[in-house]
């Protein structure tokens, strides 16, 4: 193609042509500049979008269905509170599509329907229409979806929180109340392990909460040395404390411990002569850091002596404490056999391994001493708690300590830790009164709600806890209590596949009774995702007049090259170019500025979202603080490249680098080859 | 007949309205060479450009290789029928004389490779004019009568039937423009090419079968 040869000739720098060469190199580097910008802030946007939707849909679904006023006031729905197969009340959805029974009226035992009583809704076979099982019906036919029942409620939660570290004297002394209990008004919503951002969001186990565990089955043996040991046992049998540190205020260790023939380096806690304590560090380097006398113990023969101040060595009468100092760290196993013989806590011993200043000191200590560092989950044994990445079916519920339920982050920031108990309170009318219940639970594991307005207050239990402390409030119908999660695996999905649900629902003839709503309608993201996307737009439209103020450098430069090739205009229409290969050589020139201007820009961004955290950190340094909120952006910026950047991108610069190309183009086309050729 | 103009009418509107051709009439038969003489500013490039399609006359029909080139498309009727000469030779700068001479060819669309056919007929075009080691020197390293045989050359490089040269040899000396006759006349000769040339030089005039004389808007024998 000669106008593409052409082109190229014309955009090849030259020194004869300075003054275009230089608005041409303007040109693209202010193209590269605008397209590397809106390249890494749509990508960085649109992931972090991703990322916000993900979590305020975390514990929801991306569709959502829920009965209508109309299905709460259906005979369908109100007949059980008449019927005595229902017992008397109103089903949930999850009862209704359990029940086998569309009509569970029977006429020969129920009392008489109430007049003005809405007509049962009938189908063309003169049978009650079963609104619930039709749903999900409905729902199951549109390939790729999930349905699945969830319940929500409101209620108390007390959580006792059992912290008996000792203690610190360092610490402040408002921090040493040993019983904290927290107190909650929540929303009790229903676990759903097909939920599969749930995972994503799940907190792992730390040392703090095994810790936390072993302690609250030592308590347990102011109850019962039985109910103490069922519970030590199936935590042990579900983590292993592989390696310990040693308390704040340091270990304890006999003398038996320190190992013959060598020499220690030791801080001496003294008065005078009298000798209170010894610290023993770690590593010897530390040894400076102890306020304290520096000096060697040595155990020669069982006899401990002691040098201080480069003195000759000293025995070390009487019993002097021996510390190991905090922090230390250790390996440990557990020592004792068989917990089934056990009658007090104090009788689980473990055997210690500490590596002090390159000797190894070993010892045994109670379940009491250690403070778990490190410790390993079998995962195949039956778990107290939910682990990261593995949900079971169902929570876990022990008889001792009642149902397990998952809090939300605030709880964990509020001090709360696994295995921590209390219950969920709620109250039930009686024919005089509200009569409060109490359901025991204890805390299985902790998730993050990410940006959920409501999220600090969400607690998940099982369906049949939240069920209970539903039935308490037989009015509560909002759309938030009870309804149905459509889970889709493509969030860019949802509309079509809402609109796919309410045809369906409309086939079926039970579109009155439901409403199907996307994640962008649910009433807790509607705003954020408008704002999100109003600023989206904004943004898309400013850079857009950027891209247009970048590329009309090329009106300018091509111009200047028109008038520079007029000659060769000339020329070329002489040899019979046509006008439209005039103005497409030009045409050509604006694109490909465009283009290289754009593909350099993306090339930047790119590498700019390779190394996007490390460019963060270094840009926080250098200001002194963090540059992006974690709680708001999370603790890394997404750095996928967006498709849809890209996209608008090259569209966008290569239309408007053409536009921008059409009027000289023109200009150049409209020249009269025998005025140029004549010019000369 | 190659080339039939039938009551040629050009004006120019600015500075002044002048009249500059008035009815010129002009046949040109296969094979037939013409010159057109006459003072400066009597219209004789304005002529030779209207008779190349590179300007339109006020009125007045124009056929050449049979087709009407006032309605025709005359991009394509330049680029296959005629081939143009030019006193400033007006070649393409930052090209090579191959590159100069094979522009048609690619105007034509046509595969100018190294070793196709378009490329070896320019080769020999090039040849032809005696510039055989000068095929791949840029034009601006030639001098002035060798810019003209490479303009030469790019004319007949898509074989049209008529070559159009205005005032071929106006900015060579005397010996180099005899050598451009020679080479234009052999190629007319040879391929049986018909030429209209404007010129003031007597002796090239007097080469050409007929010669018309441009006075007054007409042309006289």
């Amino acid at each position: 193609m000669f106008e593409l040869s052409v082109a190229f000739k014309y955009l090849v720098p030259r020194w004869r042509q300075l003054s275009v060469s230089i608005i041409s190199l303007i040109s693209i580097i202010v193209i590269a500049l605008v397209v590397w910008l809106i390249v890494v802030f749509f990508s960085v946007t649109h992931g972090l979008e991703r990322g916000w939707v993900n979590k305020l849909i975390a514990l929801t679904a991306p569709v959502r269905v829920t009965p209508t006023e109309e299905y709460y006031d259906s005979y369908y729905y109100l007949i059980d509170s008449i019927s005595q197969d229902s017992g008397y009340t109103t089903q949930t959805i999850g009862q209704k599509l359990g029940s086998l029974k569309t009509n569970p009226y029977d006429p020969e035992f129920d009392q008489e329907i109430p007049y003005g009583w809405p007509a049962p809704d009938l189908d063309e076979a003169g049978d009650l229409k079963d609104i619930v099982k039709l749903a999900f019906r409905s729902i199951d036919s549109v390939k790729g979806t999930t349905a699945n029942e969830y319940e929500m409620t409101v209620t108390n939660l007390k959580l006792k929180m059992d912290r008996t570290e000792p203690i610190q004297l360092t610490g402040n002394p408002d921090d040493d109340q040993d019983k904290r209990v927290l107190s909650q008004a929540i929303y009790l919503s229903s676990f759903d392990p097909s939920n599969p951002n749930l995972p994503k969001i799940m907190f792992p186990v730390t040392a703090a909460d095994v810790d936390n565990l072993i302690r609250t089955a030592e308590n347990e043996q102011v109850q019962s040395p039985g109910q103490m040991r069922a519970s030590m046992k199936n935590i042990l049998a579900t983590v292993t404390p592989e390696k310990i540190k040693t308390p704040a205020q340091g270990q304890l260790i006999s003398q038996d411990t320190i190992p013959e023939n060598c020499r220690l380096k030791v801080c001496v806690l003294n008065s005078g002569s009298t000798i209170h304590a010894l610290y023993l560090p770690q590593s010897e380097d530390d040894i400076d850091t102890i306020l304290g006398t520096p000096a060697i113990i040595e155990k020669q023969n069982g006899a401990m002596t002691l040098a201080m101040n480069d003195e000759p060595p000293v025995p070390l009468e009487g019993w002097v404490p021996i510390y190991l100092l905090s922090d230390t760290k250790g390996e440990i196993a557990l020592k004792t056999p068989s917990l089934d013989e056990v009658e007090s806590a104090h009788e689980i011993k473990f055997d210690a391994r500490f590596k002090v200043q390159g000797a190894d000191l070993s010892t045994v200590l109670g379940i009491d001493d250690i403070l778990v560092d490190q410790f390993s989950i079998e995962n195949s044994s039956p778990s107290l708690w939910v682990f990261n990445q593995t949900l079971p079916e169902t929570l876990p519920s022990n008889p001792l300590w009642g149902e397990a339920v998952l809090l939300p982050k605030s709880w964990k920031e509020s001090g709360a830790l696994i295995g921590d108990r209390g219950y969920l309170s709620y109250q039930t009318p009686t024919a005089s009164s509200l009569q409060e219940q109490r359901i025991p639970i204890y805390v299985a594991g902790f998730f993050d709600p990410g940006i959920l307005p409501m999220g600090g207050r969400v607690l998940l239990a099982n369906d049949s806890v939240v069920s209970i402390i539903r039935s308490g409030n037989p009015m509560d119908d909002s759309p938030l209590s009870n309804g149905i999660n459509v889970r889709i695996p493509d969030l860019d999905d949802a509309e079509t596949i809402k609109a796919a649900i309410e045809k369906n629902f409309k086939n079926a003839g039970i579109e009155r009774y439901w409403k199907v709503q996307t994640f962008r309608e649910y009433e807790f993201t509607k705003d954020f995702l408008q704002q999100l996307r109003s600023e989206r737009n904004l943004f898309t439209l400013i850079s857009m007049v950027i891209i247009i103020v970048a590329c009309s450098n090329i009106v300018s430069m091509l111009i200047i090259l028109v008038n520079d090739k007029k000659m060769e205009i000339g020329i070329l229409r002489s040899m019979g170019a046509t006008s439209k290969s005039i103005a497409a050589i030009f045409g050509i020139c604006g694109i490909v500025m465009g283009l290289l201007g754009s593909m350099i820009g993306i090339a930047l961004a790119l590498l700019t979202l390779h190394n996007l955290q490390a460019l963060i950190d270094f840009i926080s340094r250098v200001q002194g603080f963090e540059m992006f909120n974690p709680a708001f952006f999370g603790d890394t910026l997404p750095n996928e490249v967006s498709l849809e950047a890209l996209t608008f991108v090259l569209t966008s610069t290569a239309l408007i680098s053409l536009v921008a190309g059409v009027v000289p183009a023109i200009k150049a086309s409209m020249l009269r080859p025998s005025a140029i050729l004549r010019s000369e | 007949m190659i080339l039939k103009a039938r009551k040629i009418y050009k004006s120019f509107s600015h500075p002044t309205p002048l009249q500059i051709l008035k009815g010129i009439d002009l046949e040109v038969e296969v094979g037939e060479t013409v010159s057109i003489m006459g003072r400066s500013g009597e219209g004789k490039s304005t002529l030779l450009h209207i008779l190349g399609t590179l300007e339109k006359p006020c009125k007045g029909e124009l056929e050449i290789d049979g087709h009407d080139a006032t309605a025709f498309n005359q991009s394509a009727i330049r680029n296959r029928s005629i081939g143009f000469v030019f006193q400033s030779f007006h070649l393409l700068e930052d090209c090579t004389a191959l590159e100069n001479v094979l522009m048609p060819a690619r105007i034509a669309r046509r595969a100018t490779k190294p070793g196709s056919d378009s490329c070896q007929h320019a080769e020999y075009l090039l040849e032809a004019v005696g510039l055989k080691d000068r095929v791949h020197h840029n034009v601006k390293q030639l001098s002035g009568g060798e810019k003209q045989r490479v303009a030469i050359a790019r004319a007949l490089c898509n074989d049209p039937d008529l070559i159009l040269a205005d005032e071929p040899s106006g900015n060579l000396d005397r010996q180099n423009a005899e050598l451009i006759y020679e080479i234009l006349f052999s190629f007319v000769k040879d391929k049986k090419k018909s030429l209209i040339t404007v010129t003031h030089d007597n002796t090239l005039a007097d080469m050409c079968q007929t010669q018309y004389h441009l006075q007054n808007g007409l042309l006289a024998n």
